[in-house]
């Protein structure tokens, strides 16, 4: 970030040469990250075991008794270190100390084991009440015991350089999180299908769990659904053997279900010792931030469904279409609390809200031959609005992100995912400019600088309305190539980038005005009635008539003044922020199969297939997005969306190619 | 036949996963934590050394550390960009969230301290958390005026707490302080732990009395300049002896649950402006050292010596010497105008301890932390004396606060050394003072104001900030027409040298921090529009 872009940074790949070694490095902000990529490692190995025993009993024609258990053990071990660093004594006495001092090596070991024991025991079967009636069952219930376990434990000091190992330190051993997570599900179900001619069916299901992870009044939670279908192409006689329509089912649900959303243990304030906490014999708690629910309650879905697939020309044309709608309750969130409450974070069941859309595809298979090819072409499309129906105590719930964002630069700005009522779930809740009723910039009328407003605008919203995919390939022969290209749009972004940018001077955006004083575009002064104190009323800057357009008065400093300046820009989300529509080239796959005759079912090579792919190949972005790649997120507290920082890599684009042999 | 049959199999079975439910209670009941410390099992005394150790490094730097520069203790080398910010005063409301964020914190533990202390009936425990309390939130309201306060920390009633008016909560803080003398003039029973859970006074009752009384102080000497203030009554319990009466020399408050030389575990003030544990140990803090308006400060002030050659004995505690000198910065001063890091003068052991006879820097990892100096307190008592608000001489008191401040600083044969200081300094010597600037009590108020200014650089630059909040005794050292040895001017002016400031003057206030107008923005925007230079606290003049 503090690197302008005509550095050359691959010169600097040898660590021995003269401006590459550690000490010697141009940039006083920041590491030689070829020094970085040698030094600071991060080595883990994880070892699963996944066992399976199944026993069935068959009752009677009809009743199948099965006993499963199936079991996953994993166990990591994981190291990380870091490098010593020994300047040279000239650096050490003349560069700046954040990165021009020695400093002893660390190392952290981890080591960890999990356990999940699933046990499910269920009688199933069918049966043909009659030439044209039949059903099938399942009944059964299942265990779940999962079980997590964490030790760490390192060393900051370590006296022998480039030795790893926890017994060369010198002074308190890092004693990290020991963590032990135990949860258990218990459920019971039953699962009961009718079919009539095998072109109509209904089926019930309905399950109750039992949480450990919910106190005893709540652990208990029933959800049942319905579905039903019928192949109308089999059940109308009018509808059989002809050319343009070969398949065409309706189908449709009705369904609840339940998921608890919690960690173990996650019901009770918690006290833990922070910082340096313990010295030597004195151990001192503090009470951690989040203040939980502890009446939480799981989470449900209630979802209706309405469908149609459709086969027309012989299967050369596929249609899928379904109706959807989804009502969300309960949803269990971090809610963001004023700090005066003790707990700036509280959980609970905070929201309701809607989901709705149509989503559908089509396929063209082939859409076209040519010659000896052919192309075939799908798409999909889904359209998904949503909205807040109910928030806690009706009151906007912060979702999360943060409040200075921890960002590289200086003074970054407010953004939040926020469920108001009405509104999509979720939109974004941000700073911005202090603007006059007709939405122009109040700047200073002496300093031509804007201000930060102490009200946060809502708006915007985190998930995509539109997802399109489009999917064509082309085939002949042995070889085939083939894209997928998806487009999304309809949601917003936030992109932390652009502050950081900002503040390092290597933005467009900072450049705008040549870094030249300027009048601060669309903007107005304030000439209204003030208070005693100088301020202005309440009244005066509700009334328009107060404001005139400011078109000759400059910002006072049009460079890093400005330009790197909280209040006049890198805290104002408004200026980072925009559509997150996006055209991308997900993937191209090229492959191409050996011919039958070079090898063919009498070599020892049955098949080879060579391929080629690349992924996250194309990216178009409107040109309101300086910034890139908008599925990013980050955020400090919180499930959020849409909230960039600088703290992720962007998304690599990835080339690779295999060879498949059959033998 | 066969279909009845098929269905009581079916029924015996929704029974017996039925049953596997409900018969799991005590299966499922796993949910207590392993892993952290709940309310079944947490006890106040093992939450109030953390919580007293969150006083002691909100002092040392801690949210404040913007002060020092506002102040002209500190100055940014030029290994960085100046931080626009805090240098142009054109702070915003994030700028906020730390001191906020930070003082909600230590001050909800102190809360739960005191509650659980008192369900166990460990009154002195109670009153303790009590004292610590009552401290920082005096600071909250003198930094943002009126704020949640009896609202606080009842989630469940209040999620978003209302704002009391600044000057309740004061009136309520002097309830609270007399309510932990009481408790402190118990002795708890045996098998209370509040002795060993003390890292503040180690369990010396009378102590933690004398330090409730000089924080009654501090209130009343903070409303002294508004009009019609009485203070009476609660003199009448600050003079009552049976209180416990006001700290005197060697009353230090500080804490320490025993700091080391070691990565997160060094003492505060230390960890900010010393060094760090590596064994060839580096600055901990590479954007920042001496401004040139305190060095200023510290070359003048004398009546008989007008060359820099006498100076502040307490600059060489302060301040570390670059090749024999001292070298500052003008605060808000562009990178390029100001000294390397490497050649700008580094805190001195006065603050972060004394090196070792190798040179290096490592005993002040260790050392306490300082809460409230007893030079501090003894600066107040000789304001309140001199307004006639306690027993005792304004004078000497005075004086020996300069001796106690040349003491806690280390300086080399300390009592003689201010002896010296006093004879010879213009704005140390009581009688001098009175010659130029008369003798009226807000004249000698301005004298005393001006002598804790200089003792305060680095260690409590909040209450120079009040005190020039109230006071302005920084304009009189600025003053032209003083009878100092080196007009400070030619060194520097306190005031930021960013071009882009937006006020002459420094801020008066801090602004409402983000986070409320997030979470609780009805009652915050109920306080109206802040401003950082007119928005007065209700204090001030």
């Amino acid at each position: 970030m503090q690197t302008a872009s005509n550095v050359p940074l691959l010169q600097y790949k040898d660590l021995n040469s003269k401006f590459g070694n550690f000490s010697n490095y141009y940039n006083e902000y920041a590491v030689n990250p070829y020094w970085l990529i040698a030094n600071i490692r991060s080595q883990g190995t994880t070892n699963n075991l996944i066992g399976n025993v199944q026993a069935d009993y068959k009752f009677a024609p009809w009743i199948k008794g099965t006993v499963r258990l199936a079991s996953n053990l994993s166990f990591g071990s994981g190291k990380n270190t870091n490098a010593p660093v020994v300047v040279s004594d000239w650096a050490a006495a003349n560069r700046n100390a954040t990165q021009y001092s020695n400093r002893p090596g660390a190392e952290v070991d981890d080591q960890n084991s999990s356990s999940t024991i699933n046990f499910d025991y269920y009688l199933s079967g069918d049966h043909d009440l009659s030439k044209d009636f039949s059903f099938k069952y399942i009944a059964g219930g299942s265990v779940r015991d999962s079980r997590y376990k964490d030790v760490q434990a390192g060393g900051n000091n370590l006296l022998v350089n480039n030795l790893y190992n926890i017994g060369v330190r010198s002074g308190d051993a890092i004693v990290g999180t020991n963590g032990i997570s135990n949860y258990r599900l218990v459920g019971a179900y039953v699962d009961l299908g009718f079919s009539y001619k095998g072109w109509a069916s209904v089926e019930f299901t309905g399950r109750n769990d039992w949480d450990s992870r919910l106190s005893e009044a709540n652990r208990s939670f029933f959800y049942p659904t319905v579905n039903a279908a019928v192949v109308l192409s089999d059940a109308i006689p009018s509808l059989k053997d002809n050319n343009f329509l070969s398949y065409l089912k309706l189908f449709g649900n009705i369904s609840k279900s339940g998921n608890v959303n919690l960690n173990p243990y996650q019901l009770q304030v918690t006290y833990s010792q922070p910082g340096g906490f313990p010295y030597g014999n004195i151990g001192g708690f503090t009470t951690n931030n989040t203040y939980p629910n502890p009446d939480l309650k799981p989470e449900f879905v209630n979802g209706k469904e309405l469908g149609v697939e459709a086969l027309f020309f012989s299967n050369r044309l596929g249609v899928n279409a379904t109706y959807f709608t989804q009502k969300n309750t309960n949803q269990v969130l971090q809610i963001s609390q004023s700090w005066a409450t003790g707990f700036p974070v509280g959980l609970a069941n905070a929201a309701d809200f809607k989901n709705y859309g149509v989503e559908g595809d089509i396929t063209l298979s082939p859409l076209v031959n040519v010659g000896k090819g052919r192309i075939d072409f799908k798409m999909n499309a889904t359209y998904n609005n949503n909205k807040v129906l109910s928030t806690l105590n009706n009151a906007p719930v912060i979702i999360g992100g943060s409040s200075g964002f921890i960002q590289n630069s200086v003074g970054s700005p407010t953004i939040n995912n926020i469920a108001v009522v009405g509104l999509p779930a979720f939109s974004f809740q941000m700073s911005d400019y202090q603007r006059d009723p007709e939405g122009r910039v109040v700047v200073d009328g002496t300093t031509g600088m804007p201000a930060l407003s102490s009200s946060l605008i809502t708006k915007g919203r985190t998930l995509p309305t539109w997802i399109l995919g489009f999917t064509p390939s082309y085939s002949v022969g042995n070889f085939s190539v083939s894209m997928t290209w998806e487009y999304k749009a309809g949601n917003d972004f936030y992109s932390g980038l652009g502050s950081d940018e900002d503040f390092a001077g290597i933005s467009a955006r900072s450049a705008e005005y040549g870094r030249q004083r300027f009048v601060f575009p669309n903007s107005s002064i304030y000439v209204g009635p003030k208070n005693a104190a100088g301020i202005p009323t309440d009244e005066g800057l509700a009334d328009i008539k107060n404001y005139v357009a400011n078109t000759n008065i400059q910002v006072q400093d049009g460079n890093s003044g400005f330009w790197t300046g909280g209040t006049s820009n890198t805290e104002i989300a408004t200026n980072y922020f925009g559509s997150a529509a996006a055209w991308r080239l997900r993937e191209l796959n090229i492959s191409y199969s050996l011919p039958f005759k070079w090898i063919g079912a009498t070599k020892a090579i049955k098949r080879l297939t060579v391929s080629a792919i690349g992924k996250n190949l194309l990216l178009f972005v409107p040109k309101s997005n300086q910034w890139g790649d908008p599925e990013f997120n980050y955020s400090t507290t919180g499930n959020t969306f849409g909230l960039g920082s600088s703290f992720q890599s962007p998304a690599s684009r990835l080339f690779g190619g295999s060879i498949t042999v059959q033998f | 036949m066969k279909y009845i049959f098929f269905n009581k199999k079916f029924l015996f079975v929704i029974g017996l996963g039925l049953m596997l439910g409900s018969c799991s209670k005590s299966y499922l009941d796993i949910n207590s934590n392993p892993n952290q410390s709940t309310d079944e099992n947490i006890t106040p005394e093992l939450i109030f050394p953390q919580a007293a150790e969150a006083v002691g490094s909100i002092q040392g730097v801690g949210p404040w550390g913007f002060l020092d520069g506002w102040l002209g203790y500190f100055a940014s080398n030029g290994d960085f960009a100046r931080d626009q910010q805090t240098t142009s005063y054109n702070i915003d409301f994030s700028f906020s969230n730390g001191a906020w964020s930070t003082y909600y914190d230590a001050l909800f533990d102190l809360h739960q301290v005191k509650t659980k202390a008192l369900v166990k009936g460990d009154t002195a425990l109670a009153g303790a958390s009590m004292i610590l309390s009552a401290k920082l939130w005096q600071e909250l309201v003198d930094a943002f005026g009126n704020v949640p306060y009896s609202d606080a920390f009842s989630v469940d009633k209040n999620p978003r707490p209302t704002y009391d008016d600044a000057k309740t909560i004061y009136n309520s803080l002097q309830l609270s302080l007399d309510t932990a003398i009481q408790y402190m003039k118990t002795i708890p029973p045996a098998g209370f732990y509040f002795p060993t859970a003390d890292i503040v006074n180690h369990g010396d009752q009378s102590k933690w009395m004398r330090f409730a009384n000089i924080l009654k102080l501090r209130m009343l000497l903070r409303q002294s300049e508004v009009s019609g203030f009485d203070p009476s009554s609660e003199l009448t319990k600050i003079n009552n002896t049976t209180n416990g009466g006001l700290p005197g020399v060697g009353d230090s408050f500080s804490e320490n649950p025993g700091y080391q030389n070691d990565v997160n575990k060094q003492n505060p003030t230390f960890a900010t402006l010393g060094y760090n544990s590596a064994a060839s140990p580096a600055k901990q803090n590479t954007s920042t050292g001496l401004n040139n308006y305190i060095l200023g400060v510290l070359y003048s002030g004398t009546s008989t010596v007008s060359s820099p050659d006498f100076i502040d004995p307490r600059t060489y505690r302060f301040w570390q010497t670059v090749s024999g000198g001292f070298y500052g910065n003008n605060y808000g001063d562009d990178a390029g105008n100001s000294y390397s890091g490497a050649s700008t003068s580094y805190f001195g052991p006065g603050l972060i301890g004394d090196p070792n006879n190798s040179g290096i820097y490592t005993a002040g990892a260790s050392q306490d932390q300082w809460i409230l100096p007893d030079y501090e307190s003894l600066f107040m008592e000789s304001e309140a004396a001199e307004r006639g608000w306690i027993e005792g001489d304004a004078q000497s008191l005075f004086e020996s606060a300069i001796t106690q401040s040349f003491i806690f600083l280390k300086v080399p044969d300390a009592n003689n050394a201010a002896l010296s200081y006093i004879e010879n300094t213009f704005f140390a010597n009581w009688q001098q003072w009175q010659e130029y600037k008369g003798s009226t009590v807000e004249d000698m108020a301005d004298l005393i104001a001006i002598q804790k200014y200089i003792s305060n650089c680095g260690i409590d630059p909040f209450e120079s900030w009040s005190d020039e909040r109230r006071l302005h005794m920084l304009e009189l050292l600025a003053d032209p027409n003083t009878p100092i040895g080196i007009p400070i001017n030619e060194y520097s002016d306190y005031i930021s040298a960013n071009p882009s400031k937006i006020s002459s003057t420094i801020p008066i206030r801090l602004l409402y921090p983000q986070t409320e107008y997030t979470t609780n923005s009805t009652n915050v925007k109920a306080q109206g529009t802040i401003d950082q230079f007119s928005s007065k606290i209700f204090w001030m003049p």
